[in-house]
């Protein structure tokens, strides 16, 4: 999708709501004019501050949008070790799992056990801006 | 780090935001399955909003409606198409952010004839379904006014023809346990693969006495 088409979709899918208008704009402009290296890896800060506004669930639905139904960035998830920063993907399933039995799963790095995994997972974006609209007829494999 | 904003909290923010939720449901699916299920879980939150506003949309064209209906989920991060091209000129395709492979299909009728809406369910059961794993389950959405009489009736008749005219199909209630839904399940014709679709009554009569 064009930056263009881009622009005519999230204004036409908001046009009841310029605050979501808005972030979702400043959201485009941003990955727009962003290194490719850093567009691996954008963390909700950013989003957030890049949004120019205070409100966690207005930005979490502009990078749901942007995420799920325009495809400009992935929305990914990742354990975050508090103490020396290193991260490590968590996939869905152990995701899904863990909202049920949090206290069932253990560090990626230590081995330990964790009262509460969730507590140390945080989403994190992939900036997606060569994609182009997935192939519509074709079957893939999973 | 995220300033803080952990997937404990983010949670602990969709169990007060409603459409939070959904657009979590929709974009952590690990299974076919999954998306499956929250996407009907949105479904319904968009059928109680349509029926609530039922004197602005009893007049609406199918499309005008599908549209809307196209518009509330993506805004909850499901990737829609109306009148996409997919073995012809589908009212609503309905995508996964966690799967492009995955695949919903929607075909929606305001209820005119019993005859109307199996044309719609053909349609959407022999061309639109691929009928290949994880591209086997779909709707149909039912647009009911008000001279089609009770909406639990219409439902009931509906899955009296599609027996009529579909012998080998299973049915079975939907998990809500809502009158006016059911599912059926038939082998798609040409992978064999079972399909199933969920037919879902949208109640948008308006005839207030005074």
């Amino acid at each position: 999708m064009s930056r263009t088409d881009l622009i005519d979709c999230i204004l036409g899918d908001w046009n009841e709501n310029p605050e979501m208008q808005s972030i979702c704009l400043a959201i485009v402009g941003y990955i727009h004019s962003t290194d490719s290296a850093t567009l691996r890896h954008i963390t909700f800060s950013t989003l957030l501050r890049e949004s120019n506004t205070q409100s966690y669930e207005a930005v979490l639905q502009a990078a749901g949008y942007l995420s799920g139904s325009v495809r400009l960035m992935d929305w990914r998830w990742e354990y975050i070790n508090d103490e020396t920063g290193r991260c490590e993907e968590v996939d869905l399933s152990t995701y899904n799992a863990a909202k049920i039995d949090p206290a069932n799963f253990s560090s990626p790095f230590s081995g330990t056990l964790e009262p509460d995994f969730l507590e140390h997972v945080y989403p994190y974006f992939v900036g997606n801006i060569s994609r182009e609209t997935p192939d519509k007829a074709g079957e893939s494999n999973e | 780090m995220s300033e803080g904003l952990n997937a404990r909290k983010i949670e602990a923010l969709a169990l007060v935001n409603p459409c939070l939720r959904r657009m979590l449901d929709a974009l952590t699916a690990a299974t076919y399955e999954q998306f499956v299920d929250g996407l009907y879980r949105h479904l319904e939150d968009v059928i109680k909003f349509l029926e609530l506003n039922r004197e602005l949309r009893h007049k609406d064209d199918e499309d005008r409606l599908t549209v809307e209906i196209a518009g509330q989920l993506k805004q909850c991060a499901y990737q829609v198409t109306h009148n996409e091209k997919v073995g012809g000129h589908a009212d609503l395709v309905v995508r996964s952010a966690c799967n492009d492979s995955w695949l919903w299909v929607g075909e929606a009728k305001w209820h005119s004839s019993y005859d109307y809406l199996l044309q719609g369910y053909h349609q959407l059961t022999t061309r639109y379904l691929p009928g290949t794993t994880n591209r086997n389950k779909g709707g149909m959405l039912i647009y009911l006014n008000v001279r089609d009489g009770y909406a639990k009736e219409v439902i009931r008749q509906w899955r009296s023809k599609l027996i009529e005219e579909y012998p080998a199909t299973k049915f079975e209630e939907s998990e809500s346990c809502n009158d006016l839904e059911f599912l059926s399940t038939q082998d798609h014709q040409d992978t064999g693969v079972p399909c199933t679709v969920r037919h879902m009554a949208i109640c948008l009569k308006h005839a207030p006495l005074a």
